[in-house]
């Protein structure tokens, strides 16, 4: 298969696309995680990998990748329970994002991609933060699933932080990639 | 790295098909969520302890309990501030804050989320990764989901050990990712490096999972086979009968409480 120029998109590739950015979330979400120092807490990436796929590789990659990747994170994590609202929310959270990041895409300004991400980035921060708040009700009760929204939108908040550049730079250094969007 | 919660064991819930295991933990969770008395939930909850007490120990009980110990403590303690009904109980400055309508349905919260903890924790400690997916695909799941999902599992540690081998790399450059004196935003941009790495390499290895997919035959038309099977004939019978007597006590039990 050629690295550069348009590819016929084969189910095998699509495939392959989905499987390799679903670990890359849970990976993300399960091993990189940064510190932060005054609480003694960690802050994970998974966020960014899911902007990253959104703004990369689509809406049906991130929509599998972040509903998969971070349901899978949690089973490996020891927190089931949270697995299937992990899936719906997160997977549309990374759905809504690329659908965003995907409008009026023959744009060549850079400038006008970055805010097209930037909006993605907010609305999709808008549907995980509700997302969780509405799960967390049905799962622990209002006020615990209040508690969490804080931590949800600096979570995003990262997410959109790294998303952006890290989408950017791996366009740079590895142009093909533009190619598995679908 | 964790790449499987399952725990190899002889038990009977071990050898009991995953299956009627995936259907009892869904009418668990469904009728968890029905409206019923907070003693009929503690009975549900307590039959479900005593069931992973018998089978897999005390250590395995204690265990998921204590990773949601934080959230519970959280349940019970936001839980009451939000439901004014029944007497009140605690109001400073006349505000009630605790009353006997929110003590119950944090007690509430507590016992089904507690429980469905347990019941998770339980099928996935004696399901192992493949029969969990082969019974996915049972209830219908896609075989593409299906494949994402095992191709995913199986990278995950490739992918952890990627992310280790670019960390070292770039500290032998001098990159100093994990400088505790650093600044949270400092010390988020010393790793974009890193994550770029893994992430173009990771990009990399799409073409050639691709091509190895499409040369064992994936996209053809012909029949597919599969290499890993789940059990049928009298065993998977019994199962379901077992399984069908669990949830038959569990519906009767709801209709006579209720």
């Amino acid at each position: 298969m050629k690295e550069s120029g348009k590819m016929p998109f084969s189910p095998a590739l699509r495939i392959s696309t989905c499987a390799v950015l679903t670990a890359v979330t849970a990976v993300f979400t399960l091993v990189v995680r940064i510190p932060i120092a005054p609480t003694r807490g960690y802050l994970n990436l998974g966020d960014v990998a899911i902007y990253f796929s959104a703004f990369t590789f689509g809406p049906f990659t991130a929509f599998i990748a972040g509903g998969m990747g971070t349901a899978l994170a949690d089973l490996l994590a020891g927190y089931p329970q949270w697995a299937p609202i992990s899936f719906i929310v997160h997977g549309m959270q990374g759905l809504t994002a690329g659908m965003i990041a995907g409008l009026y895409s023959n744009s060549k300004s850079s400038i006008r991609i970055n805010l097209r991400w930037l909006l993605a980035a907010v609305v999709g921060t808008i549907v995980m933060c509700t997302g969780y708040l509405a799960g967390g009700t049905v799962l622990v009760g209002f006020g615990a699933a209040l508690v969490e929204l804080p931590g949800n939108i600096i979570q995003n908040l990262a997410g959109i932080l790294g998303g952006i550049p890290l989408a950017l730079a791996v366009r740079r250094a590895y142009p093909p990639v533009v190619n598995f969007r679908w | 790295m964790v790449t499987s919660f399952f725990q190899p064991g002889s038990s009977f819930v071990h050898h009991l098909d995953p299956r009627p295991k995936l259907i009892i933990l869904i009418v668990f969770i469904i009728v968890f969520f029905l409206p019923m008395k907070l003693m009929l939930l503690s009975l549900y909850m307590l039959t479900i302890c005593l069931i992973t007490l018998a089978f897999l120990g005390f250590a395995e009980l204690v265990r998921p309990i204590r990773s949601i110990l934080p959230i519970l403590l959280m349940v019970m303690l936001l839980t009451p501030p939000f439901h004014r009904s029944g007497v009140i109980i605690f109001a400073p400055f006349g505000f009630p804050l605790i009353t006997s309508g929110g003590m119950f349905e944090a007690l509430r919260l507590a016992a089904r989320f507690s429980s469905i903890t347990l019941l998770f924790y339980l099928y996935l400690r004696t399901t192992d990764n493949d029969n969990l997916v082969l019974s996915l695909r049972w209830f219908g799941i896609s075989f593409n989901l299906a494949l994402i999902m095992t191709i995913a599992l199986r990278y995950i540690p490739y992918l952890t050990r990627l992310y280790s081998n670019a960390l070292d790399a770039h500290r032998l450059r001098g990159s100093s990712v994990n400088v505790h004196r650093k600044s949270f935003y400092r010390r988020f941009l010393k790793s974009v490096p890193v994550l770029t790495s893994v992430l173009i390499q990771s990009a990399k290895g799409i073409t050639v999972l691709a091509m190895a997919l499409e040369t064992r035959g994936l996209g053809r038309k012909n029949r597919r086979t599969s290499l890993l099977n789940l059990k049928s004939g009298s065993d998977l019978v019994f199962d379901f009968i077992y399984a069908g007597i669990l949830i038959t006590l569990l519906i009767f039990c709801f209709i006579i409480f209720h």
